[in-house]
């Protein structure tokens, strides 16, 4: 019965049974399989890390890259904010001095207003004066 | 040295600054000349009032004596 199953005769003289050496090849077939499916999964993951990671440099850069706009809008707005607190700072300066010389300037006038009737009312006096009548003013 | 990172106002407000300023030196220049051209012509006024009032006195005196002489 041994000679005639497809079994090595070496086996046979060791006394492997048939059932031993079929379990044998199924588990050499399933370990193999799964080191087959294990390598596939291992270089797929390799490949869509790599895929992966040129993605996020991709998107890294294009983030860096907004990113250095931005900074440079912001430092352009700013520099435009600076220029702009300069020159209200500069306008409201001016308008103070406007405002003292405002000032000053109706003193001047009010006292020029006052010099004026009391040089009318000196004049008056003068023509009563020439006029003979002393009494008037 | 000079900082070249120090913002400058622009040129409109620095001429608004220099004309405010010129402005107000003018007229602060203008307003002590006013206030003692005002101040003079002011004391010749209370001159010829004190002047208007000694010619009325003295006047008034002089009639009076003129009167008291008469009546004697």
């Amino acid at each position: 019965m041994l000679a005639d199953a497809p079994f090595p005769e070496w086996a046979a003289a060791l006394g492997v049974p048939v059932w031993l050496g079929g379990l044998a090849f199924v588990l050499w077939l399933w370990l193999g399989g799964k080191v087959v499916l294990s390598t596939d999964r291992d270089r797929a993951l390799a490949d869509h890390r790599t895929s992966c990671d040129a993605e996020l440099a991709a998107v890294r850069g294009e983030a860096d890259s907004k990113v250095g706009h931005t900074t440079r809008a912001l430092e352009r707005l700013q520099d435009r904010i600076d220029h702009l607190v300069v020159d209200r700072d500069a306008w409201r300066e001016a308008h103070r001095e406007e405002v003292r010389a405002r000032q000053a300037a109706e003193r001047a006038a009010a006292a020029l207003m006052e010099t004026g009737q009391i040089s009318l009312a000196l004049l008056s006096a003068l023509k009563d004066a020439l006029a003979g009548r002393p009494e008037a003013g | 040295m000079p900082d070249d990172n120090v913002v400058k106002p622009s040129p409109e407000a620095a001429d608004a600054i220099v004309s405010a300023r010129h402005a107000r030196a003018t007229t602060e220049a203008a307003l002590p000349m006013a206030e003692q051209l005002r101040d003079r012509v002011r004391s010749v006024l209370a001159a010829n009032h004190f002047a208007e009032l000694m010619e009325r006195t003295l006047r008034e005196a002089a009639m009076r004596r003129a009167k008291g002489l008469g009546a004697a």
